[in-house]
């Protein structure tokens, strides 16, 4: 390829604008003496200077808080996660129970453990709740165990809910029974995820067995440990209405031992 | 002239440079004694203005010596440097803008003398703002393809050895330039053309 031929070399071909050009443009102009000495006072300097680009003290915090933040953004994400996960597994373990109240269980706890012993079951207790307490025992006596291999057993939760499920199923059959299994629970897990949820089928199983008295006192420290827990609101509502129950009847036919539906054989307990 | 620009390319002679630039250890003052002169034309190829040219080659130095541990010693010092000149410019154009050069530059040059009729003076602060806007107007390294061909006179072949690229690329650099400055430069002419009737 050949060098192109230079304007000023070719004045024929130049036109208006490339003369203004060639005539106007700055041609660069070597340094003069005083434009070297400044320049190479100032390179002295230069010279003198540590050659690394000193350490930027500002740009070390802005690093450090960055990371800072990031590591602890994703901490606080992770522990937020964390506890959303734990409520919506009790959430669940709820909804799972108002579900199962309206399919009944194809399969118990009972069912499967045929050989577990059994205790003599006391006379059923036809009437000893009022109709509010047969509506909550009624919703409650879902007894719907999750399928037995469908449990983890390294799961802390996943034991748990077999024992609560046991001794809501035998609720209304044998609440004997109900409160072994809940017993059970109780020993296990003290402070258990459903230890609420526990206590009040314990009350309903003492109700249901006419030991009112422990029933009572088990609504009274379900209240004391969970005051906030619906379980302890419904439990009081159940003692409550029975002692209103049980103070009406006598002042319906003026009979003191009226054992009708609704009230409980052994009132001296209550 | 061409003798002044020719003795500022210690790279060209492949032979000389290799041993001119290797031998000696490196350090910012060596650099500045042998290429200082070559670092302060390169600035003024690249569109500094002559009052900020002793700041610019500053930095270009300070440059030099905070990556004089990345500088490859097989490569030539003078292209290492027009690369840094190529970045330093730019910035500065950035910062500045062409019309800061415009409106303040060649008060030296157009002095009166008493050579020189007072419409010459004008005709030639004329030009020199038309054809100073119409450069500062291209790419930095076509600009300074420009000024190191026509008005310094420097071969092609010169050209791609400092700004380290291919000869092909030289040329297509010129002739662009060339051909956005014609453009560029009669528009301008005709718009005064016409402000002046």
């Amino acid at each position: 390829m050949r060098e192109p031929t230079r304007w000023r070399d070719d004045p024929t071909g130049l036109t208006a604008a490339s003369e203004v050009l060639l005539r106007g443009a700055r041609r660069p102009q070597l340094p003069g003496s005083r434009d070297l000495d400044r320049l190479g006072a100032a390179i002295e300097g230069i010279a003198r200077a540590p050659s690394r680009a000193p350490v930027s003290w500002l740009r070390l915090g802005v690093a450090g808080v960055l990371a800072f933040s990031i590591v602890g953004g994703g901490t606080f994400v992770w522990a937020l996660h964390a506890r959303n996960a734990k409520r919506l597994a009790a959430a669940g373990v709820e909804a799972s129970e108002a579900t199962r109240a309206h399919h009944p269980p194809r399969t118990t706890i009972a069912a499967l453990e045929p050989q577990a012993p059994v205790e003599p079951e006391p006379a059923p207790v036809r009437a000893v709740p009022a109709a509010r307490v047969r509506r909550h025992v009624a919703e409650a006596r879902v007894a719907a165990p999750a399928p037995v291999e469908a449990v983890a057993p390294t799961d802390s939760l996943a034991r748990e809910i077999p024992l609560i499920d046991a001794g809501r199923s035998d609720l209304a059959a044998a609440p004997s029974r109900a409160l072994a299994a809940l017993e059970t629970h109780r020993r296990e897990f003290p402070r258990g995820q459903l230890a609420a949820e526990r206590e009040f089928l314990a009350v309903q199983a003492l109700l249901q067995m006419n030991r009112v008295a422990d029933a009572n006192k088990r609504a009274a420290e379900l209240a004391a440990r969970y005051p906030s827990s619906s379980y302890a609101a419904r439990a009081a509502r159940l003692i409550e209405d029975l002692e209103t129950q049980r103070a009406a009847a006598p002042a319906r036919d003026g009979s003191r031992g009226n054992r009708g539906p609704g009230l409980p054989r052994d009132r001296d307990r209550l | 002239m061409k003798q002044a620009y020719a003795q500022l390319r210690p790279s060209f002679d492949p032979a000389a440079a290799g041993v001119a630039e290797t031998s000696q250890p490196l350090e910012v003052r060596t650099i500045y004694q042998e290429h200082g002169r070559f670092v302060w034309l390169s600035l003024q190829r690249l569109g500094i203005h002559p009052s900020d040219l002793d700041d610019v080659a500053q930095d270009v130095f300070m440059i030099v010596h905070r990556r004089l541990d990345t500088f490859d010693r097989r490569a030539r010092v003078s292209t290492w440097l027009f690369g840094i000149c190529m970045r330093v410019a730019a910035n500065y154009r950035r910062r500045r803008r062409w019309t800061h050069e415009v409106l303040s530059g060649g008060a030296e040059d157009d002095r009166p003398s008493a050579l020189v009729a007072a419409d010459e003076v004008l005709v030639r602060r004329e030009q020199r703002e038309l054809a100073e806007r119409a450069l500062n107007r291209l790419e930095i390294a076509k600009r300074a393809t420009f000024v190191m061909f026509e008005l310094e006179s420097l071969s092609c072949l010169e050209i791609a050895e400092l700004m380290n690229v291919p000869v092909g690329t030289v040329y297509s650099r010129l002739h662009s330039a060339r051909r956005q400055l014609e453009k560029n430069l009669s528009r301008d002419l005709a718009r005064r053309r016409l402000g002046n009737s």
